[in-house]
């Protein structure tokens, strides 16, 4: 039988493991993808070409130094997908992109 | 008979003074407004297969400078901005050539094709356009390098199938 000392001691260890579980936890959740895009701006060419799907059809022009939010990346990395203030949604190389 | 020729004679003369009343107001009109940006399409030009491709149209596999494969059509408007200090855009609808469908956009130049809608008049964008007999476009410019007074121009392209 233990003592109450023992079984307060015994609740707190309880207590900090669930507390490291939680931060360990928090820490292991991905973030969510609005959180995760990243601001950038066009860079190089005079204008790019933006493309509805990976290597896809014109959906629009950007010029250099337009800002735009990188939502993901294609899975080689070669694409990224974009959108603007103006509603610009699409892909884009990711070579035309730096940071902003 | 008298009756008929002083019509005719009236017809005439209401016509001739419609006329020079026109060539009045469109002398008036004619010069713009200081600050008016000033643009230009120029005619539909359709670039018929095997004629050397002027621009590279992303989603297909030809290139620039190689012919156009016999399967499409380019459509290109050679537009022209002058940059005034209100800014207004071009937009227009683009067509294919009868029983031809839209594939792809392209430009060359200062300026570039924004993909719109079914028509240039709408309030968000709409990107469906593959397959498509027409769709509208607003054609832009870098504000960045074009300031005020001067022109942007170039050639919008349109692949059809």
């Amino acid at each position: 039988m233990p003592s109450a000392a023992e079984s307060r001691h015994r609740g707190g260890r309880r207590r900090a493991a669930a507390g490291t579980l939680a931060v360990l936890a928090a820490l292991a959740i991905p973030a969510s993808p609005a959180a995760a895009a990243t601001r950038a701006k066009v860079c190089g060419a005079r204008s790019v070409v933006v493309v509805e799907s990976p290597g896809g059809f014109a959906v629009g022009y950007l010029y250099r130094g337009d800002r735009v939010r990188v939502l993901r990346r294609s899975a080689d990395r070669r694409w990224s997908r974009i959108n603007t203030p103006t509603e610009l949604r699409g892909w884009i190389r990711t070579a035309s992109l730096c940071r902003s | 008979m008298l009756r008929s020729i002083t019509r005719t004679a009236i017809a005439a003369a209401a016509a001739a003074a419609l006329l020079v009343a026109g060539a009045a107001v469109a002398q008036t009109v004619a010069p713009p407004a200081p600050g008016t940006t000033t643009i230009s399409v120029g005619p539909r030009v359709q670039l018929a297969a095997g004629a050397t491709d002027p621009t590279d149209f992303p989603g297909v596999k030809d290139r620039k400078g190689q012919p156009i494969p016999s399967q499409y059509r380019a459509i290109a408007y050679d537009v022209s901005i002058t940059r005034g200090s209100v800014e207004t855009y071009p937009a227009f609808t683009v067509r294919c050539p009868p029983g031809r469908k839209l594939v792809t956009f392209a430009a060359t130049g200062s300026v570039a094709p924004q993909i719109v809608g079914f028509t240039p008049f709408v309030r968000r964008r709409a990107f469906g356009y593959e397959g498509k007999a027409s769709w509208g476009v607003i054609v832009d410019y870098d504000r960045r390098v074009t300031g005020v007074g001067q022109t942007a121009s170039g050639t919008v392209y349109a692949l059809c199938r």
